[in-house]
């Protein structure tokens, strides 16, 4: 992880001893790491720092986290990992809605955290170097946008028009959780019931048809939430 | 004019229905009457043979004072009968009535009112009568005439009339050169008269019959023929009598089709009302009721059938219950009608075609109400027909049934939540008890190994060191798994599934994300999955179904020893899902079996795990399957081991293509 020595990390957390195991964590695996116990300086420094990822707790003393995830893409599309304490699933929804990329949920293990990170700098290195591709390449996994085409080590995959758009959906948008509401609204403009009981046909076909010649896991569920394709 | 005494006595005001315009007059007086006094108020209609021979308009108004006597809190009453003043001191007598209000009509001045009245009066000396004279109307309140006005020569009754005097007059033609006696001859016309006054509808046939019979009696048999010349004045006489045979006759015959009609009617609205009766009693649910009237509505007026439910001063979502041959899709557009609906509402009074109010409506609206309190407004897709009066009267009573079925349905409803609020409180207290004593177990734990950690860092070997971390580690992993079932607890107690967030799931993601969450002492264990290959689907919250497999796991690890098998799978049954997680640990006894999904219930055997539950795992895995409609149950697995089966419906979901 040589990226990751580089990497500066931005903690908006008001409770100490949760901060201090985030800071002692970062420290430990060789990030830089910036704290701010309130959305005002969290926001600031933020701003001043350019950090390359922000670790949100939604239940800040100041303002509402939502509102943090909002102030701050209305100016940068910096990497915001939400911590949730709260059980419902629908302020994680909100937060990935409001442009939040990824949740991770209290109480949680050093390790998950670290997972996230790992994901989620991957992903900004993957942007880093040509997201606009015409060509999408992920572990064996290869879309070509342009030809409308998909191939797993090679060969190419047999995917149904609904299936290939999920899998573009998800490509471009690699890294980041999208929501139920957020897929199939793009996939089919709407989001009842039969849209959701669609999305999870097609999405349970199309994870077959990616595992079955891979020996990677492309796409992970959120349980009550949504979906979301990792960089391998 | 109301008594004093009526204090002591339940005050019950009748008020007297009939279809004068004026008579909302009465009924508004009686009303306030019964109102001030807080007593009850009863509306009634004394329906005589007559009033079959009421024009259309009164009948219509007639309806509609009986909505508005409705409206003001009356129950409204019909009885058959011909004597009005007989049956209007019966009914007062036997439900007690103290105040009679009555109209009558102030333009005669020896009018069959007063009449009336003072039969009234004589027949009731214990209730207060109040007269109240019409205003000056152009409305004559009278049937019979309205009714003939309305008559029209019926072409079947015609044929018939003529055939009974062809028939008649040839019998005569052929008896007549056996020079039997005259008489006979008119005997014969007179039975003929008789017979067309039973067989036609109305009387009118009957004296033409009579006035024919008559010419023909006079012009073919009677001397000098040919002629109408009589010259005996004794047949003046006979003529007389055929005609007063044929009024009579007539008349007794009109009255018995008439009482006839009625009896069918009323054995056909009893058949209707009595099967409402019977099937809303049934019903399980207000929606139940709300259908069950539909259908009967249906039936009744042949037309599909809305329904507005009202809660909080609106009206709800309007559903439909389309007729044969009507796609539901159709009906959608009434939706615009809406405002006539949400004013019947508000003004618990009829609106809609067929009414005065928005009488350019499709469907005419009425309200399901007690009294006062309006539980919804149907909607009549009748196009114009406008129901008769018998169909009017079953309506009202069907509405009036279910109200009464849906207040009743509301009633157990309330009953039934103070009991789960009683159960609540107590469980609460059961579940605080229980927690706050086994939270202090995992504390102490965490508490102490920590705060040795930090005073005895340098004298610890790294061995008892790594014990200590792990078991902070254990005692922490314990107390969020227990937060995680407390949290599905609380979303639980409210007793109702309206905390869940059911949407369709794919039992398969559900059970593969749950195996994420198991224990990390299962590494002990081999845990299989078999899951089905078809897409099954059930309309559930997901997270606590996960939270029922992970429950389920961790409860088979923990109860047998290591190196066990447990077998996760799922499988279509039908229309239902069998989700299944089996052992081949020790199982339990037949005895225990009844007990492990109980609350706080845990097992003295064998526990591989050094912590005892707190007894919530598994019945909080019984609460959810329940609160989803679903069932679960343990059985003996082969040879040994425990099956738990989860069976809960399948959900149908229309795919995209």
């Amino acid at each position: 992880m040589s990226n990751a020595g580089k990497a500066l990390i931005l903690t908006i957390e008001d409770d100490r001893s949760v901060s201090n195991l985030i800071n002692t964590t970062l420290k430990l695996h060789d990030y830089r790491y910036l704290s701010a116990a309130d959305g005002t300086q969290g926001i600031s420094l933020a701003a001043s720092n350019q950090p390359d990822i922000i670790l949100l707790d939604l239940g800040l003393p100041d303002m509402d986290g939502i509102k943090v995830i909002e102030n701050i893409r209305s100016w940068s599309q910096i990497p915001i990992i939400v911590i949730s304490a709260r059980s419902e699933d629908s302020d994680k929804i909100h937060a990935l809605d409001a442009g939040a990329d990824d949740y991770i949920t209290k109480p949680f293990s050093v390790d998950e955290l670290l997972a996230r990170l790992r994901v989620t700098l991957r992903r900004l290195q993957y942007m880093s170097t040509g997201t606009h591709d015409a060509v999408f390449v992920n572990g064996d996994l290869k879309i070509d946008y342009p030809a409308g085409t998909a191939e797993l080590n090679g060969t190419e995959l047999h995917l149904t028009p609904n299936e290939y758009k999920l899998l573009c959906l998800l490509s471009r948008n690699i890294g980041k959780v999208l929501t139920h509401k957020f897929i199939t609204q793009n996939i089919w403009g709407s989001s009842w019931d039969s849209d959701l009981a669609s999305l999870r046909v097609y999405m349970t076909s199309l994870r077959k048809k990616l595992e079955a010649g891979s020996e990677y896991t492309y796409i992970r569920t959120h349980v009550g939430i949504g979906y979301q394709m990792v960089k391998i | 004019m109301l008594k004093n005494e009526a204090t002591e006595k339940a005050i019950h005001v009748l008020a007297c229905l009939s279809s004068s315009p004026s008579n909302k007059n009465i009924l508004l007086t009686a009303a306030r009457s019964a109102s001030a006094f807080g007593g009850r108020f009863t509306a009634l209609f004394v329906r005589t043979s007559r009033a079959r021979g009421m024009l259309e308009a009164d009948r219509e108004r007639l309806a509609e004072n009986m909505r508005l006597a409705g409206s003001l809190g009356a129950a409204v009453e019909t009885v058959n009968g011909e004597d009005i003043v007989f049956e209007i001191a019966e009914f007062a007598r036997i439900t007690h009535v103290t105040d009679l209000f009555i109209g009558v009509n102030g333009r005669f001045y020896v009018s069959p009112g007063r009449n009336i009245t003072r039969r009234l009066v004589k027949a009731l000396p214990d209730v207060s009568v109040h007269v109240i004279p019409y205003a000056q109307e152009n409305h004559d309140y009278r049937y019979s005439d309205d009714g003939r006005r309305s008559f029209r020569l019926d072409l079947p009754d015609v044929l018939k009339t003529f055939a009974v005097m062809t028939a008649a007059t040839l019998i005569n033609i052929a008896i007549f050169p056996s020079k039997l006696s005259n008489v006979n001859i008119i005997t014969i016309y007179l039975i003929s008269v008789l017979i067309t006054s039973v067989i036609t509808a109305e009387i009118f046939y009957g004296i033409i019959a009579a006035v024919i019979s008559v010419i023909l009696f006079n012009f073919l048999f009677i001397e000098p023929r040919f002629t109408f010349l009589v010259y005996s004045p004794e047949y003046i006489v006979t003529y007389l009598m055929t005609f007063l045979a044929a009024i009579i006759t007539g008349t007794l015959a009109a009255r018995l089709k008439d009482s006839a009609r009625q009896s069918q009617e009323t054995a056909r609205k009893t058949r209707i009302l009595l099967e409402t009766n019977e099937l809303l009693q049934q019903a399980a649910c207000e929606d139940d009721s709300i259908r069950i009237t539909a259908e009967q509505l249906k039936r009744l007026m042949d037309c599909s059938v809305l329904y507005y439910p009202a809660a909080a001063g609106r009206l709800g979502k309007m559903a439909v219950f389309p007729s044969e041959g009507t796609s539901p899709e159709s009906l959608a557009s009434l939706e615009s009608e809406r405002n006539a609906a949400q004013w019947t509402y508000e003004n618990n009074q009829a609106s809609g075609v067929t009414t005065e109010y928005f009488s350019d409506s499709a469907c005419l609206y009425l309200t399901v109400k007690i009294g006062q309190k309006i539980y919804g407004v149907y909607g009549l897709a009748v196009t114009g027909r406008k129901p008769t009066y018998v169909q009017k009267n079953v309506l009202f009573s069907i509405l009036g049934e279910c109200a009464l079925s849906i207040e009743n349905e509301r009633n157990i409803e309330k009953r039934e939540k103070a009991e789960i609020i009683a159960q609540n409180e107590r469980f609460r207290a059961n579940l605080l008890r229980s927690i706050s004593h086994d939270l202090r177990t995992p504390l102490t734990s965490i508490y102490g190994n920590a705060s040795n950690l930090l005073l005895g860092d340098a004298q610890m070997d790294e061995a008892t060191k790594k014990q200590l971390y792990s078991d902070i580690y254990d005692d922490a992993t314990w107390l969020i798994d227990l937060v995680e079932n407390l949290l599905s607890v609380t979303k639980l107690e409210d007793g109702s599934s309206s905390c869940l967030h059911k949407s369709a799931e794919l039992i398969n993601d559900i059970v593969t994300e749950a195996m994420k969450h198991i224990d990390r002492h299962s590494s002990e264990h081999i845990i299989q999955t078999d899951l089905a290959d078809d897409f099954i689907f059930v309309d559930a919250d997901a997270r606590m179904l996960m939270q029922v497999v992970i429950n389920l796991v961790n409860n088979a690890v923990k109860h047998t020893q290591n190196g066990s098998t447990i077998r996760v799978s799922t499988k279509a049954d039908g229309d239902r899902l069998l989700l299944t997680v089996e052992d081949n640990g020790p199982g339990v006894s037949d005895d225990e079996k009844k007990h492990v999904f109980e609350m706080f219930y845990t097992s003295d055997e064998f526990s591989n795990d050094r912590r005892r539950g707190i007894g919530l795992g598994l019945a909080l895995c019984s609460s959810i399957i329940s609160a989803h409609g679903g069932r679960i149950t343990l059985e003996d697995a082969d040879p040994h081991g425990c099956r738990f089966i989860c069976s809960l419906k399948r959900k149908e979901v229309e795919l995209h293509e």
